[in-house]
């Protein structure tokens, strides 16, 4: 065989595993690769005060989702250092999805009579629904703060991955 | 000698043929182009056709310059170059066909094919196709595009040609007032009321949008009557065309028929509105979404453009971009469209600090035209409806987050200039049917009827806070009796819009 030949076909060889595993690379490359967990999902904090402000439509050639909202353990309202996850629970295992967490003076004076500091209390972050298989999700949020004791909070809102179609669901 | 001169004749015919092999690839590069400016050709200017030219050219040469480094054989670089500008340059709307089978092709699958396909493509031509066969072949698909070409486009130009005759003969007909102004600030600005027209386009009127969406948007009439304002309900445009609409509002009349760019530009060229306040003392400040306004800069004294020529949603070159494997790039670039919106509503609202008197505000806003791009609340929508005119719920959604920018942008501009006249106008309603009709070829039943709801628009006036009885009006006769009512000018009222 030819060597220009051999070289065409390595070369074509490449592009069709590239071609395979491309969705998974560039997952990787850009970030937005997911991990199944395990969430332990029995006992469900009613102690948190939230907010989901805005979920969007899949966009772009990642069909990204944004969220953005914000959150607060009424236990523990003056925390200065809080985190959140957002949390999509399919059968079997649960994607979990950190968000960026901010100052949001408006909310803490909102809930000024509870005394809630404004650190961390907003969050936003996105995940690309590329990563999910088909299938329907819970959306839970995960909270926890300095005392470092997860709280897992149930949204009630609940979407679905098909079709290349992410789309939320009324709830049954 | 004879000999000679053959070969010098042959010499002659082979450059010839070289020549026209690389045309041949230009005339494959062109086709895309000249397919949709053929599919839109009413609605694009002369402009965005030399803009999309230089494109489409730049995006040829580098891509031949690229095969004739790869190949240094100028017909082979000529041939790869139509086999891959084609795939480059239609590569969103064969990857649209192809996820309506497999949802779960993305965009780099179809870029790894693409590259995939080249380099079988450049062996194929290096090692196996022949300078004069590949000449032969890229003048043989040349000439097959450039009659396809040809049979495209001559019935298009030549009734271009007779519409630019009759639109000629008619504007000779026409007199134009006035000639291009000086700017004047002379003291009479002193006694000129501010005046601020804003025309939303595709903002539908009360009785248009309950019909077509159910919803009934007296709140929001309501919230302006609260604050001042005179508002029709019943108020209709003369058609469903902006590109008659609003020239035909510039001239104070119904001057335009043809719903063409041409047209359009020709009309807005010396607007009688604007010579007329122009003669009256006052200077022009100007809201020109999508570069809608045509009118010589000349005319105004403060200009706010917020989209470039590359941003415009609606422009050739933006839909070309838009086709092509570039289109991840467009998305970017024009993914800021609220942004562009919220920018014109904030510098509408601040030119109530302009200037103390003396200034007319004249605001053309795409918006809540579509594409649909937020909901009531200002959250993005899907991207696969914001071309969507079947779910009615998704325009009420902008319409709705519109009404709550202009409820904001009055209230700004009557806490700064409260002495002051605000019009509040669409060019035409939510075309829900036209749009059943384009899209899935449904009829109306009856069409006189819905043709009255597509044309009935928004028209709210506030005229320093007092009554003014506009109840009904068309926007050129709301315009015609304002400009009476302040500067007896005589005007009178036009027929209404049946």
């Amino acid at each position: 065989m030819k060597p220009r030949l051999k070289g065409l076909i390595v070369f074509i060889l490449v592009g069709l595993v590239l071609l395979l595993f491309s969705t998974r690379l560039i997952l990787i490359l850009t970030g937005y690769s997911l991990s199944k967990v395990q969430i332990e999902t029995k006992n469900l904090s009613q102690d948190i005060a939230w907010s989901i402000d805005n979920i969007n439509a899949p966009v772009g050639i990642l069909d990204l989702v944004y969220f953005n909202g914000w959150a607060f353990d009424r236990t523990f309202p003056t925390s200065l250092e809080r985190n959140i996850s957002f949390i999509l629970k399919t059968d079997g295992y649960a994607h979990e999805i950190a968000a960026k967490t901010f100052s949001m003076p408006n909310i803490a004076e909102y809930f000024e009579a509870q005394n809630v500091t404004s650190e961390g209390l907003g969050y936003t972050g996105s995940f690309s629904t590329i990563a999910l298989q088909d299938g329907k999700y819970e959306l839970l949020i995960k909270y926890w703060d300095e005392r470092n004791t997860p709280a897992i909070v149930y949204t009630g809102r609940v979407f679905v991955k098909g079709g290349g179609d992410f789309e939320e669901i009324p709830r049954e | 000698m004879m000999k000679i001169e053959e070969t010098q004749a042959n010499q002659k015919g082979t450059k010839l043929l070289l020549v026209l092999s690389v045309l041949a690839s230009y005339v494959v590069a062109l086709f895309p182009l000249a397919y949709y400016t053929n599919k839109n050709f009413s609605y694009v200017s002369v402009k965005e056709i030399w803009l999309s030219l230089a494109l489409v050219s730049a995006h040829w040469l580098l891509v031949f310059l690229i095969s004739l480094f790869g190949f240094r054989a100028w017909s082979k670089a000529s041939f790869a170059t139509m086999l891959i500008i084609l795939p480059l340059s239609l590569f969103h709307t064969i990857l649209n066909v192809v996820k309506r089978f497999a949802p779960s092709v993305y965009y780099w699958h179809g870029i790894i094919v693409l590259i995939i396909a080249i380099g079988l493509l450049w062996y194929l031509i290096h090692y196996l196709v022949k300078e004069d066969v590949a000449r032969k072949l890229s003048l043989i698909f040349g000439a097959v595009i450039f009659v396809l070409l040809f049979v495209n486009i001559t019935p298009s130009v030549v009734s271009k040609i007779q519409e630019n005759r009759q639109l000629k003969q008619r504007m000779d007909l026409a007199t134009t007032q006035g000639n291009k102004p000086d700017h004047k600030t002379d003291s009479t600005q002193d006694h000129l009321p501010n005046i601020y027209l804003f025309i939303f386009d595709e903002y539908a009127g009360r009785e248009g949008l309950e019909r077509y969406t159910g919803f009934d948007n007296q709140k929001f009439y309501d919230d302006l009557s609260q604050l001042g304002f005179n508002v029709s309900k019943g108020s209709i445009s003369y058609t469903i065309s902006t590109r008659i609409e609003i020239p035909n509002l510039m001239n104070l009349d119904t001057v335009v028929e043809e719903s063409t760019d041409q047209a359009k530009d020709q009309m807005m060229k010396s607007p009688v509105l604007f010579n007329t306040l122009h003669d009256l003392g006052y200077d022009i400040n100007l809201i020109n979404d999508q570069k809608f306004i045509s009118t010589p800069d000349s005319y105004f004294k403060y200009v706010f453009n917020p989209t470039s020529d590359f941003q415009r949603s609606e422009s050739l070159m933006s839909l070309m971009i838009d086709r092509s494997a570039y289109y991840p790039l467009l998305k970017t670039i024009v993914g800021n469209r609220m942004q562009e919106v919220l920018g014109m509503f904030h510098y509408g609202a601040e030119s109530s600090q302009l200037q103390e008197s003396g200034l007319f505000t004249f605001a053309y806003l795409s918006f809540p035209h579509l594409p649909w791009f937020v909901d009531e609340h200002g959250n993005k929508v899907d991207e696969n409806d914001q071309m969507n005119w079947d779910d009615t719920n998704i325009y009420l959604g902008q319409l709705k987050y519109s009404s709550k920018l202009i409820l904001e942008l009055v209230d700004v501009i009557l806490t700064n200039d409260p002495d002051s006249c605000i019009i509040l106008l669409s060019d035409h309603g939510f075309r829900l049917p036209e749009m059943q009709r384009k899209n899935h070829g449904i009829e109306a039943e009856d069409k006189v009827l819905e043709d009255y709801y597509m044309r009935n628009i928004l028209q709210a006036v506030y005229y320093f806070g007092e009554q003014i009885n506009l109840d009904g009006y068309s926007g050129i006769n709301v315009l015609r009796t304002i400009l009476d009512n302040l500067f007896s000018l005589n005007l009178g009222l036009i027929e209404e819009a049946r």
